[in-house]
């Protein structure tokens, strides 16, 4: 209404101007058809006429007294007043008198003609009237010589001048008889003048005929009223120029009057178009601010299809500038020019669906909504093609939703857990297979149950449920250990983990449940827990768990200030008994140690089998060497009865080594090397008997010094040699990898094993030298045997504690990698598990590091250290190398608990490869194979060999790496 | 300045005073501005710019003229050279007025078209801007009207505006020399005013001039005896002025009936009659130029004399009624070559 109104009011206004516009030259015209300017010049051509009518009738009297010899002057004269007349005529024509000059044109017209008759008679009664009066006088002179008079040639002669200069209009008719009757009565004359005579006649003749036509023409010329008719017409002419001019006076003012009006309108005009500038470009830049913060982009073309308009979203999309998009064609938006999108455009029909548009060289799907732009509609009339304008949204993200959710849906079919979708009220929507397998329900039995009615066990408490929906009210999820029961009534353990799922409200849509059947789990965990932390054989503590129980005491040892210590007690010459009677009775006397060994012991003593032969006591109680000694002589006496092996009685001694906390060594490492010090020296010293430890046993050796020094040449005298053991693909059985050790060539004692060298390479320092060489040199040997054509896909290096502890240790290794040239994935670093005890956050920066560099990470000696799996499982590690003592020991277990398979299995759940080291015997190779072990390493298929020979390798398979 | 004029003038002023916003007063200024150039436009035009030497002789003298337009006279003479103004593209204006002969074709009558014959002897294209009116019997007033008659003639060009004007707007070049000067392509007036100011630049300043004009060797005693003939016999009552004629009408037979005795009458006999209707212009003719005379014969509106030996005698015979002596129209004719001009000679 209100634009309506507007609309109407601008009509209004455009007309107004319009018909001011028509009126004001309308009047300028009317007003400036007339002015002094015209009249002057009609004055003047007056003036000019009437002075030349003035010369004309002048000139007609001097040609006629023969004044003036030539008709020139009157002919331009006439010619000029004709000439003028009909400027005259124009002027009059213009001030609303065309006839007004019409009598003084008549009048002229009448002189004109008088005019020329003037000429052409005048001209012959001069000529006439000259040879009259010239033949007058010859005959007159030739009568007086023939003396001969006649009165009346005289009398008639004289009458004719008189007739022509006294201007006496006498009957020319008298006149014309008395000359023919003078030609008759000179019949008589000499021939000689009768030729005169004759010509004189003629010209009296012309003269008598001539004259009074030519004084009638003359009066008439000189009265004629052309000058005063034209003076009328020139007073008619002011009289009309006046009314005119005062005409042209009211136009004027009417102008005026109306200029006025105009100037207001326009006035009025600018300033609503001002107003209206000042609306448009507000809006505009409204406009602009709102489509540039609108998600989609908005293109606008004009009819030809060029962009006229853009949003910043457009420009972002499209990966150009703004100002840049404009003035394109719609075709250079899109790849190759063609898309759906633009027949849609040609044929300006409204375009809803999708295409793809460029991005600088990539291109990208969007989804369009657009439609042609049409004028405003008018009087109901469909408005003309004015463009077209279409928004537009990157869907790129959308299509890899929707990606995901078919991948999500296919995982969900396919997902060994089951899974449970339920609405908000907590009513199953959908289940998956595995909910089928597992609980037995089929998704059309459980729809419309909760999750609780459907699977509830009835072993858990309210508090317990109460708690779950806390959580998952509170967080969202919830997960825990869950007991429920299966469609065929049986129960099972189930790990649960339910999530809510909300719309971008925080609105409840669903809640997800996943489960799995853990009971099977769950019963092998427990197992491996026992099995982990218990000797099987004696049912004593095993290695694991004293370690962690000294840890634990020396934690308290510090807080109380009190020490602590403990014992190593090996068997002497065990292995002798094991060999000479059997395992059977090794296992028999082994058990019977343990009895005696626990009677001895108080509540709070801790005694665990560490090894074949090998205990370990904890002594919280005993602080002082003293203490120590004593309880061990004690000890040792128990041995001094004979132990029944199978009724045959057999004495055994035993060795003790003694170390306190923390005089010999303040962690548990190091303890446990001192007190194994102390129990070589106890068995160097004769056997049967016990030592302590001495500081001086490790490091005041001179023997000690002079290796020391001589490793620190080693590198640059080039004495250190890099053996490889393969590792072998339990599947295939060929070789898979390898693992580098090093070896010390050295110049006099010959070649050293890593366990002589390293331990001093790590106290010295000379650990990162010398684990750098390694590292270098295994990599360089990886390289050159894939050069070579060797398939052999790992290269293992070992790791030292003490080199993660360096702050380029990650450096160092990546550069290796780099200027080696070894693939990083075909790079494992195999490190003990208690190098992660020592700075748990910074061994997993470490492993993460590397690991995001594709190098693997394997755990070395695994099930020696003091860690768990569950603990392991923190780290990001890829392989665990089972520890050959597990090995060692398969053969003493019962199938089913093997820890070894149990290591495996767990390795396996929680994404790890496994190694198994020591491998010494085909029944060995079998049962780790049967757990799924992935690869095996032992004498039973090679020792470390020299590089050279790992091309003999039986299991190698020598074949050439693809072409790359 | 005259008394009205000085009036007016003040009037204006104070007009101006009064509405100095009135346009009608501007433009009265601008009128107020052009008034030399009006006072020009009606004086009459000086003959020659020279003192006249001898002011009493019925002949004047006349001078080249040089305040044509050079381009129009260009463009008027390629369309008097043009045949295309002809029906059948045969003939042009220079057919008849041949340039190279006196700006006459020297036959008793022309042809047209398709070799049809007209009616009267074409007279010379040379000085015809000095004549006061055009054609024998003068029925046309100025040069501009008389070059369209001739092309709508149906026995010389047979044709007509609508027929050429097409033909001419095909030809580029000549449509761009009337753009040039005209502001337009050709059209009826643009080619009368260019063929016009064409024929205005065809006057023949003669020995006859250079003598009028002061110049005393100019003219040899047998021509000054030949001009003094001519002027006592009184040939020159009628052949006077700058253009020695063409300035009157006069009677064939003044003082004897000259087509009393003619075999062959034509309609063109009747002259000016032919114009006006008027009894008294029975057998009269516009009085021919005799510049030049020496080269247009044969002689008068029918041909009738073939020599101008031939011509002046019967001129004597009827006009003047004398039977002039041959020795005196041997000095007479003398005397006419005189009157041709320096560049026909």
């Amino acid at each position: 209404m209100k634009t309506a109104l507007s609309s109407s009011r601008r009509w209004l206004g455009a007309a107004l101007l319009v018909l001011l516009g028509a009126a004001l030259v309308v009047l300028y015209v009317l007003s400036s058809r007339i002015g002094d300017g015209d009249r002057i010049q009609v004055e003047l051509n007056l003036r000019r006429i009437i002075t030349l009518d003035t010369d004309i009738n002048l000139d007609v009297l001097r040609l006629r007294n023969r004044q003036l010899r030539h008709y020139d002057t009157l002919a331009e004269n006439m010619r000029q007043i004709e000439a003028t007349q009909a400027d005259l005529q124009d002027a009059f024509v213009k001030v609303g008198l065309p006839y007004a000059l019409k009598r003084a044109q008549d009048e002229w017209q009448i002189k004109s003609v008088n005019l020329e008759d003037f000429k052409r008679q005048n001209s012959v009664l001069v000529n006439s009237q000259y040879h009259f009066i010239n033949l007058t006088g010859q005959i007159s002179q030739e009568l007086q010589k023939r003396q001969t008079n006649f009165p009346r040639f005289d009398a008639i002669s004289r009458e004719v001048l008189v007739f022509i200069n006294e201007q006496q209009m006498q009957s020319s008719e008298t006149l014309l008889a008395s000359l023919q009757k003078q030609e008759a009565e000179t019949a008589g004359w000499p021939a000689e003048l009768m030729v005169s005579k004759r010509l004189l006649s003629a010209h009296g003749q012309q003269i008598v005929n001539n004259h009074p036509a030519v004084r009638v023409l003359m009066r008439r010329i000189s009265n004629s009223e052309f000058p005063i008719l034209l003076e009328n017409a020139y007073q008619e002419y002011l009289e009309a120029y006046n009314y005119k001019l005062t005409q042209a006076e009211n136009y004027r003012q009417v102008m005026a009057l109306f200029a006025f009006l105009m100037i207001v309108v326009i006035a009025l005009g600018i300033r609503r178009l001002r107003q209206a500038a000042a609306d448009l470009a507000r809006n505009h830049a409204l406009l602009n601010n709102i489509t540039d913060h609108l998600g989609e982009g908005i293109l606008s073309f004009g009819p030809k299809g060029i962009l006229n308009f853009t949003n910043q979203r457009a420009a972002i999309l499209l990966g150009q500038d703004g100002e840049a998009l404009l003035g394109q064609t719609a075709q250079s938006l899109f790849p190759d020019g063609k898309s759906v999108f633009l027949t849609a455009l040609t044929d300006q029909r409204s375009f809803e669906g999708e295409g793809w548009l460029k991005r600088g060289e990539t291109t990208f799907p969007a989804f369009f909504l657009g439609g042609p732009l049409q004028t405003s509609k008018e009087n109901g009339k469909e408005g003309s093609s004015n463009g077209y304008v279409t928004s537009f949204r990157d869907i790129t993200a959308q299509r890899e939703a929707s990606a995901r959710l078919r991948l999500a849906s296919r995982v969900f079919d396919n997902l060994s857990e089951a899974m449970s979708v339920t609405d908000k009220k907590g009513v199953i929507e959908s289940v998956n297979a595995a909910f089928t397998t597992i609980t037995g329900y089929t998704e059309l039995e459980a729809r419309g149950y909760t999750p609780g009615q459907l699977l509830g066990s009835g072993q858990h408490d309210k508090a317990f449920y109460q708690d779950m929906w806390e959580t998952l009210l509170r967080e969202g999820k919830w997960q825990g250990e869950i007991t429920n029961r299966k469609k065929n009534g049986e129960t099972y353990d189930a790990w649960l983990s339910i999530t809510s799922l909300t719309d971008e409200n925080g609105d409840l849509l669903h809640y997800i449940a996943l489960f799995s059947d853990i009971s099977e789990r769950k019963r092998i965990e427990a197992r491996i827990h026992h099995l982990a932390y218990h000797d099987p054989l004696t049912k004593l503590a095993n290695r694991l768990q004293f370690i962690e129980r000294l840890e634990k005491h020396m934690h308290e040892s510090r807080r109380s200030s009190r020490p602590l210590t403990i014992m190593q007690l090996d068997l002497d010459r065990f292995k002798y008994i094991n060999d000479s009677l059997s395992h059977a009775a090794g296992d028999v006397l082994l058990k019977s140690v343990a009895q005696r060994l626990l009677r001895m012991l108080h509540e709070g003593d801790i005694l665990a089998r560490v090894g074949g032969d090998e205990f370990s006591l904890l002594l919280p109680d005993i602080r002082s060497q003293p203490d120590a000694e004593a309880l061990a002589k004690a000890l040792l006496h128990e041995f001094d009865i004979p132990f029944n092996l199978h009724g045959r009685e057999v004495f055994v001694s035993a060795s003790i080594g003694i170390a306190l906390y923390p005089v010999d060594g303040e962690d548990a490492e190091t303890l446990l090397k001192n007190v194994d010090t102390a129990l070589y020296k106890a068995k160097d010293s004769g056997r049967s008997t016990w030592r302590c430890f001495q500081e001086s046993d490790n490091d005041n050796s001179l023997d000690r010094l002079e290796l020391e020094t001589d490793l620190r040449h080693s590198v640059a005298q080039n004495e250190l040699r890099l053996y490889y053991q393969p590792q072998i693909d339990a599947r295939t059985g060929v070789v898979y990898g390898v693992e580098a050790l090093a070896r010390w060539q050295h110049p006099i004692r010959g070649l050293l094993p890593p366990n002589v060298f390293i331990p001093l390479a790590e106290a010295s320092g000379y650990i990162d030298t010398l684990g750098s060489w390694c590292l270098r040199t295994a990599c360089r040997q990886l390289v050159a045997w894939h050069q070579e054509g060797l398939d052999i896909h790992r290269m293992a290096v070992n790791v030292s504690s003490r080199q993660l502890s360096s702050p380029v240790f990650v450096e160092m290794v990546l550069n290796t990698v780099e200027e080696t040239g070894i693939p990083p994935e075909c790079l494992e670093l195999e490190l003990t598990e208690s190098s992660l005890v020592s700075n748990p956050d910074r061994v997993f920066g470490i492993f993460t590091q590397l690991r995001n560099h594709g190098i693997r990470i394997a755990i070395d000696d695994f099930g020696t250290g003091y860690s768990s799996l569950s603990y392991l499982s923190r780290y990001p590690v890829d392989v665990v190398k089972v520890d050959q003592s597990f090995v060692c020991n398969m053969g003493h277990e019962t199938k089913n608990r093997s820890v070894t398979q149990a290591i495996v299995l767990m390795a396996h759940a929680m994404g790890m490869e496994t190694v198994a080291e020591g491998v010494e015997t085909e029944e060995q190779s079998l049962r780790l194979k049967e757990f799924g072990c992935d690869l095996l390493q032992g004498y039973l298929y090679s020792r470390p060999v020299a590089p050279e020979q790992i091309l003999d390798l039986p299991y190698t398979e020598k074949r050439k790496m693809p072409a790359a | 300045m005259s008394d009205g004029q000085r009036k007016n003038f003040r009037e204006m002023c104070f007009s101006f005073l009064r509405k100095p916003w009135s346009l009608a007063t501007l433009a009265s200024m601008g009128g107020l501005l052009g008034w030399p150039a009006l006072a020009e436009r009606f004086a009459l035009e000086p003959v020659s710019p020279y003192r006249l030497i001898r002011p009493d002789e019925p002949i004047l003298p006349i001078l080249k003229n040089k305040s044509l337009d050079s381009r129009k006279v260009a463009l008027g003479q390629a369309l008097f050279h043009d045949v295309r103004l002809s029906h059948d593209s045969t003939i042009s204006c220079a057919f008849c007025h041949d340039l190279k002969r006196g700006g006459v074709d020297r036959l008793p009558r022309s042809f047209g078209v398709g070799g049809q014959e007209g009616s009267i002897n074409s007279p010379t294209v040379y000085n015809a801007s000095l004549n006061f009116r055009q054609f024998w019997d003068g029925r046309a007033a100025t040069l501009e009207e008389q070059a369209a008659g001739p092309v709508h003639n149906p026995v010389e060009m047979a044709s007509s505006w609508e027929e050429v004007m097409p033909r001419l707007k095909n030809d580029v070049k000549l449509a761009s020399q009337f753009e040039a000067i005209y502001n337009e392509g050709p059209a009826p007036f643009a080619i009368q005013d260019a063929i016009a100011e064409f024929e205005r630049s065809l006057v023949t300043p003669s020995r006859m001039d250079r003598w009028l004009l002061g110049e005393d060797d100019a003219l040899n005693t047998q021509e000054l005896k030949g001009y003094t003939l001519f002027k006592q016999y009184g040939c020159v009552a009628c052949h006077q002025g700058a253009n020695v004629g063409g300035n009157m009408y006069q009677k064939f037979g003044i003082m004897r009936d000259y087509f009393e005795n003619r075999d062959k009458r034509s309609g063109a006999d009747m002259g000016r009659f032919n114009v006006t209707g008027r009894e008294e212009d029975r057998h009269v003719f516009k009085v021919p130029t005799l510049r030049n005379i020496t080269l247009t014969g044969p002689y008068f509106h029918d041909a009738s004399a073939k020599s101008l030996h031939e011509a002046v005698s019967q001129m004597g015979y009827y006009q003047l009624g004398v039977e002039l002596p041959n020795e005196d129209v041997q000095s007479i004719v003398i005397f006419l070559y005189a009157l041709t001009g320096d560049e026909l000679q």
